[in-house]
């Protein structure tokens, strides 16, 4: 009696399952349809819902986001925007597991480094075409275009950029004060003052050093504005990175480190480094204009300012690496249109002014007006003619992966095991090697 | 009397609050970097108790970030997971430790095999699963996730515990009228308890921890979960400290009530195996 009530309980839930797993088949079935990315069909009101990822969601730029795609509803009630937030660091792994899975949404804030991925992977639509009907095309920095298509193995413009972030100089515009000094506006100024404003007395060094995480990246940026390179590679494909200017660089760079640094700055990473200036540790440090926000917070206004990156003493040019954050159509996308309408939306003079005033990121809209000096300085920096950028070759497969590799060695040199030269021969033959793998796979390709 | 006290201060108390300060004072110190300012988070001095005391890491953690409804995505999952755990590997136990069949001794080793899967190697084939029954983006997902990774381990947890009760219990029940189902429930069921505690541990740890399956499955804001709600606050140029100090402490809660409750029969769970009669 028992044994038989059991085998039909197992019979009838093995009889169930099986006819239940019939019934899904393949694709999606109605009730998983509203769960499912990519765009969903049209209900009753005709109304358009696209999706947008968020790459670098958090307390700040969610609540920005949301009042933005508030306006764009309102201007467009028949189209409705489905936000979603990522977290910065694990970003780009669901951007990796959406794209082998088939459920990328349809428009994303994608940054510069990941545009050559994505769109070599062919995941994205060239905006081309709906850029040149646009009427804002002309009030976009060619530079930031030009920028933009370089990134790409085809010169197609895969992202539209909206903000723009530079390395900066900060400084303590109230040490200078007590010293008697005035503003930097030199590399020369720069060198100068990180023995100028150490007092060891007052527990205080002129700088702290990134010499931690993505020190490698951090160091890259800051080279060619010293020694006035304009490109990564000559016309053999050599990496220009050993240039005698930018041996020269690091040299001076490693001099600072336990002399007018912390001796902890070895370890350093942006949270550590941005702390010391923030907690009157060391009177300057490099980063990008995106910590604004957090040392105004900590120190107030009228404690600190920013350089952009000075001159170069070689060639009298000003030279950044560009980081452009914007805005990407996925080619699954079923509502291409719409997603262009919000892209388009989103690069709006008044959107940018809003988006980047919050953020401190210089618009690339040049209507866009943003009060902050830091920004106003920054768009003047980028209007003039001496400025100049120098793309960082993210289309190479292991980029990321040979600064990452070379950490320790940068370490080793601060330390004084390693000579500058060892380590930027050591970096250069690396970027040589990869980019020579890369040029013979894209002629393969061809 | 004296060479006594000094032993037991040398060799047991000394240590016990070395270990205690190691492993008490990071809850303490996140506790308090949650009630402070942002300004005092990064200031120079190191403060040992906050100089000005503020909830608004909380509020806004709760309020702006979306805490609350994480919170609820959290426990609904976790708690669920638990439950069809508990009555699942329960059942499995019991028929591995008291039925003698066929391959049961390979059923173990399968058992045993599935822990040596990383999970991670499964997420893109689970997602195409997940998207071919229409899934995706619903916390029934994640349930059945935490469910599958769980079920394995809880089950040989279970049968072990099963196994520490002698079968003459069941077989005097039976012999007395008992049916087989009503021999579990009225007599196997109460002495098992600790060992339903143990096992209902670690599977709501698990889910209640886990980050990689709640950020990949999930597509709606509405339907994240905890670990990705903390994840937020670390971002690309910035990291938000009191609110990330404020929403841990919210993560641990639930976990140090739980154990709080749980922990007496815990420890009688794990030291049911020594000795029987």
């Amino acid at each position: 009696m028992k044994r038989t009530t059991i085998n039909r309980l197992t019979a009838l839930s093995l009889g169930s399952t099986l006819l239940l797993s019939a019934c899904g088949g393949e694709g999606t079935t109605p009730g998983g349809a509203a769960g499912g990315q990519g765009s969903t069909g049209n209900d009753a009101k005709d109304k358009v819902t696209i999706h947008f990822w968020d790459s670098n969601a958090g307390p700040t730029t969610t609540p920005l986001y949301e009042e933005l795609i508030k306006r764009f509803e309102q201007a467009n009630p028949d189209i409705h925007v489905e936000y979603l937030g990522l977290p910065s660091a694990s970003a780009l792994q669901k951007f990796n597991t959406a794209i082998q899975t088939g459920d990328t949404p349809d428009v994303a804030m994608v940054y510069d480094r990941w545009v050559s991925d994505f769109a070599a992977k062919g995941e994205l639509l060239p905006l081309d075409p709906y850029f040149d009907k646009w009427d804002q095309k002309d009030n976009i920095g060619p530079i930031y275009i030009q920028t933009t298509r370089d990134y790409s193995h085809d010169k197609k413009l895969y992202q539209m950029p909206n903000a723009l972030v530079l390395s900066i100089i900060w400084y303590r515009t109230d040490w200078l004060k007590e010293a008697g000094l005035p503003e930097p506006a030199t590399w020369e100024d720069f060198f100068a003052y990180t023995e100028k404003l150490t007092d060891s007395a007052k527990k205080r060094y002129g700088f702290s050093l990134r010499g931690g995480p993505a020190s490698i990246t951090q160091l890259e940026q800051t080279l060619w504005s010293y020694s006035g390179l304009t490109s990564y590679f000559d016309e053999s494909g050599k990496s220009t990175i050993n240039d005698p200017k930018n041996v020269e660089f690091v040299e001076k760079l490693a001099k600072l480190y336990k002399v007018y640094t912390p001796e902890s700055n070895i370890t350093n990473g942006f949270k550590e480094m941005v702390a010391e200036f923030n907690s009157g540790t060391a009177g300057m440090i490099i980063h990008n204009q995106s910590s604004y926000g957090q040392n105004e917070n900590t120190l107030g206004k009228d404690k600190f300012a920013g350089l952009y990156l000075p001159a170069s003493p070689f060639t009298g040019k000003r030279a950044f690496v560009p980081s452009l954050s914007g805005y990407s159509l996925f080619k699954n996308s079923k509502h291409p249109e719409e997603s262009w309408k919000f892209i388009a939306f989103l690069n709006s003079p008044e959107s940018q002014a809003y988006w980047n005033a919050k953020q401190t990121n210089i618009p690339t809209n040049s209507k866009a007006q943003v009060e902050t000096p830091t920004i106003k300085n920054g768009m003047a920096v980028m209007n003039d003619p001496n400025t100049l950028f120098v793309p960082a070759p993210t289309y190479l497969p292991d980029y990321g992966q040979i600064q990452t590799n070379l950490e320790p060695d940068f370490q080793a040199v601060l330390a004084g095991k390693m000579t500058a030269q060892q380590f930027m021969d050591k970096w250069a033959d690396l970027y040589t090697k990869s980019k020579a793998k890369y040029d013979e796979r894209v002629k393969q390709a061809k | 009397m004296a060479t006594r006290l000094l032993n037991r201060t040398l060799f047991l108390y000394l240590p016990l609050w070395a270990c205690t300060l190691f492993i008490a004072f990071p809850l303490y110190w996140t506790l308090i970097t949650a009630f402070k300012t942002e300004a005092e988070v990064v200031s120079r001095d190191i403060s040992y108790f906050p100089a000005q005391l503020t909830v608004d890491n909380f509020v806004t953690v709760w309020k702006s970030v979306g805490f609350s409804v994480y919170f609820r995505n959290s426990m609904l999952v976790s708690v669920i997971t638990v439950l069809i755990c508990l009555v699942f590997s329960t059942m499995v136990g019991y028929a591995l430790s008291r039925f003698r069949f066929r391959g049961r001794k390979a059923f173990l080793l399968l058992l045993l095999g599935t822990q040596f899967i990383p999970g991670a190697m499964l997420l893109i084939p689970l997602f195409m699963i997940f998207k071919s029954l229409g899934l995706t983006g619903q916390l029934s997902s994640l349930i059945i996730t935490y469910v599958t990774f769980n079920l394995p381990f809880s089950s040989i947890l279970m049968s072990g515990f099963v196994s520490n009760i002698p079968q003459q219990l069941e077989e005097a029940a039976m012999v007395d009228g008992c049916s087989r189902l009503s021999a579990i429930v009225h007599v196997i069921f109460p002495l098992l308890v600790p060992g339903i505690v143990a096992t209902s541990v670690f599977a709501f740890i698990d889910a209640w921890n886990d980050f990689l399956f709640a950020l990949m499955f999930i597509s709606k804001n509405a339907n994240f979960t905890i670990p990705v709600g903390l994840s937020y606050m670390i971002g690309e140029f910035n990291i938000a400290y009191g609110a990330l100090a404020a929403g841990s402490v919210i993560a641990l809660l639930p976990t140090v009530i739980f154990f709080g409750f749980i922990q007496k029969y815990l420890v009688s769970g794990i030291m049911s195996g020594s000795v029987k009669g």
